[in-house]
């Protein structure tokens, strides 16, 4: 039998919907497991410098401060066990009888050895990711998620390149090329899609509601600072192409509408954000219902408690909703709650009026998230324009936007991405489909003409992440012992 | 090129580790990817039409990061963006899969 630990509550994730959740519930005396995949914890927005390095002004600046006290808080929770750093490949409903806990296994891998934890009560907070967006070059070493290279630098204290140009539509360039600029790097261009028209809407029009989202304000400080430090920060330009051998060595960079002239940007580094989309893999493996939203993606069914649609598994965070790290951790509070009447330990009615606040805070952010999701998606008209037939769509398998086009004209009948998988191989790399999903399923939209939400994406079954052939042996032997 | 800020960071003293067998200096706490971005070394592995792949996401979403550590006598695939270093790891780059050539 491999190595079991049994809790009240297991939780997935390490960033602001974990730990609120983590603090909520053990003030109800609940024992915790909580996953992650990162060695400390923070999830990727308050990703902590390695144990032994010491970072003056790690995260500085007033947006982050709730963050860290949230991180200390949870740091210092003595109900919490800490399974880091380890891979959750599986969620699946205990088999009766192996013992009294009942609930869920969540199956990990943990340094090539395979691990589970069994608990009553699941809390998924499995955050999100830059939403890839297919285009020449952008598989070339150097081209990286603007969040990387944030992450690389804030809790590695490496600077990703020496050159660097940021591209993309999400007011997240401007926060990462600042950080960048500070740490010395040379920030060659900041390259928005929108035009300075859509962007001044995003920083203007809901001044109302700033005060509930300070990264917009960061964000309008940013490019304050950019722009007096030099820094050209274009609009209604995009990179359409990225140019290099063994890796990146410059850009190609034109007008979003397609007029006027295409000029090269020499870089060593290329950072991406297009917006996110939730990883909530994990919850649809083990069966929870998702609906796919245009700013967020496979977005899970949740009720007011965030219970999933799976008896005994919650979601926070992202899961519900792409909204930023306090809307995340409000939904954790707000699970924990839920939990914590599941469990018997707090009574409905208590429950409904300690969340009432919460909720309207978070209703209230989700409201601006939603106009902020609206501003800062690429258009469908851009995303075809970058999609052209040489860029990979399926970086694992090397697959093209062209051969997926040929497949789709080859046979109308095709209409999933499940099939287009098992014709081009697009998705059956290591990263699941992670990276090319998105795509593939808009270029079946596109060639149907039907809508990104009615094209069905892969199946997400386990493992969601891969897992060595030796590790399940190990276990298997040890099982069979 | 990529650089370690060094400007307000402590970090532990250096150890070394091979990759591909070159040696490289990284601090205990580091990531391989890390480490490898700030020896300039961008590429990872290799695709299946021979071209070079480099880390992307830095937080274990993509894949593109994987390359090999020795276990004992076998190499072990592994994400670059999630593995640190330690002194005297041997790493190496990971080729395309081709058949015939073990995937341990």
């Amino acid at each position: 039998m491999m190595p079991t630990d049994v809790c009240e509550v297991a939780i997935v994730g390490g960033g602001p919907a974990a730990l609120a959740a983590a603090i909520a519930m053990s003030a109800y005396g609940l024992d915790i497991c909580l996953i992650d995949e990162q060695p400390r914890l923070g999830g990727q927005i308050y990703r902590q410098p390695p144990v032994g390095f010491r970072v003056q002004s790690w995260l500085a600046g007033r947006v982050y401060e709730r963050g860290k006290a949230l991180l200390g808080r949870a740091e210092r929770l003595t109900s919490l066990h800490h399974i880091a750093p380890a891979t959750v490949w599986g969620l699946f409903a205990s088999e009766p009888g192996l013992d009294a806990a009942g609930g869920h296994d969540i199956l990990y891998e943990q340094d090539g050895q395979l691990g589970r934890v069994r608990a009553r009560h699941v809390l998924l907070a499995t955050g999100c990711y830059e939403m890839p967006v297919p285009f020449p070059g952008w598989h070339l070493p150097g081209v990286m998620s603007a969040g990387g290279i944030q992450t690389l630098l804030k809790s590695q204290r490496v600077a990703a390149g020496g050159t660097i140009v940021l591209a993309g539509s999400h007011p997240l360039l401007l926060i990462a090329a600042e950080q960048l600029l500070q740490a010395g790097v040379r920030i060659a261009a900041v390259v928005f899609s929108q035009s300075t028209r859509t962007a001044a809407r995003a920083l203007r029009a809901p001044t109302a509601m700033l005060g509930a989202f300070g990264q917009l304000v960061q964000a309008g400080h940013c490019l304050w600072h950019l722009r007096r430090a030099g820094v050209p920060v274009l609009f209604g330009q995009v990179v359409t192409e990225a140019l290099g051998s063994d890796a990146i060595e410059a850009v190609r960079v034109g007008s979003s509408d397609c007029a006027g002239e295409v000029r090269e940007i020499a870089c060593d580094t290329l950072g991406l954000c297009f917006g996110f989309l939730a990883s909530s893999e994990l919850a649809r493996q083990a069966g929870a219902q998702a609906a796919w939203e245009p700013g967020g993606g496979w977005i899970m069914a949740a009720d007011p408690f965030m219970r999933s649609s799976v008896h005994g598994v919650s979601v926070a965070g992202e899961l519900v909703g792409v909204a930023g790290a306090e809307a995340a951790a409000l939904s954790g509070e707000i699970a924990a709650l839920g939990i914590a009447v599941d469990a018997g330990r707090l009574e409905a009615d208590a429950a409904l009026a300690r969340s009432a606040t919460s909720r309207r805070r978070l209703a209230r952010i989700r409201r601006f998230a939603a106009l902020l999701a609206a501003m800062s998606s690429p258009s469908p008209q851009l995303l075809r324009r970058l999609a052209t037939a040489e860029a990979l769509v399926c970086r694992c398998e090397d697959v093209t936007v062209g051969a997926v086009a040929d497949a789709l004209s080859a046979d109308g009948a095709i209409a999933s991405a499940s099939t287009v998988k098992l014709l081009t191989r697009v998705g059956m790399g290591r990263c699941q489909g992670r990276m090319c999903e998105v795509s593939v399923r808009r270029l079946i939209a596109d060639c149907r003409g039907i809508a990104l939400s009615q094209v069905e994406g892969y199946v997400p079954r386990a493992p969601v992440k891969p897992i060595s052939l030796g590790a399940l042996a190990a276990a298997a032997e040890m099982t069979s012992r | 090129m990529g650089f370690r800020v060094n400007s307000g960071t402590f970090r532990p003293q250096p150890i070394t580790f091979s990759f591909d067998g070159v040696a490289i200096t990284a601090h205990p706490g580091e990531t391989l990817a890390a480490a490898l971005i700030a020896a300039d070394i961008r590429g990872f592995r290799r695709d299946v039409r021979g071209g070079l792949r480099g880390p992307y996401c830095n937080m274990g979403t993509c894949f593109e990061c994987v390359l090999e550590v020795r276990s004992g006598s076998s190499w072990r695939t592994v994400r670059g963006c999630l593995t640190p270093v330690a002194a005297g790891l041997e790493v190496r780059s990971l080729r395309a899969p081709t058949l015939g050539r073990s995937m341990t």
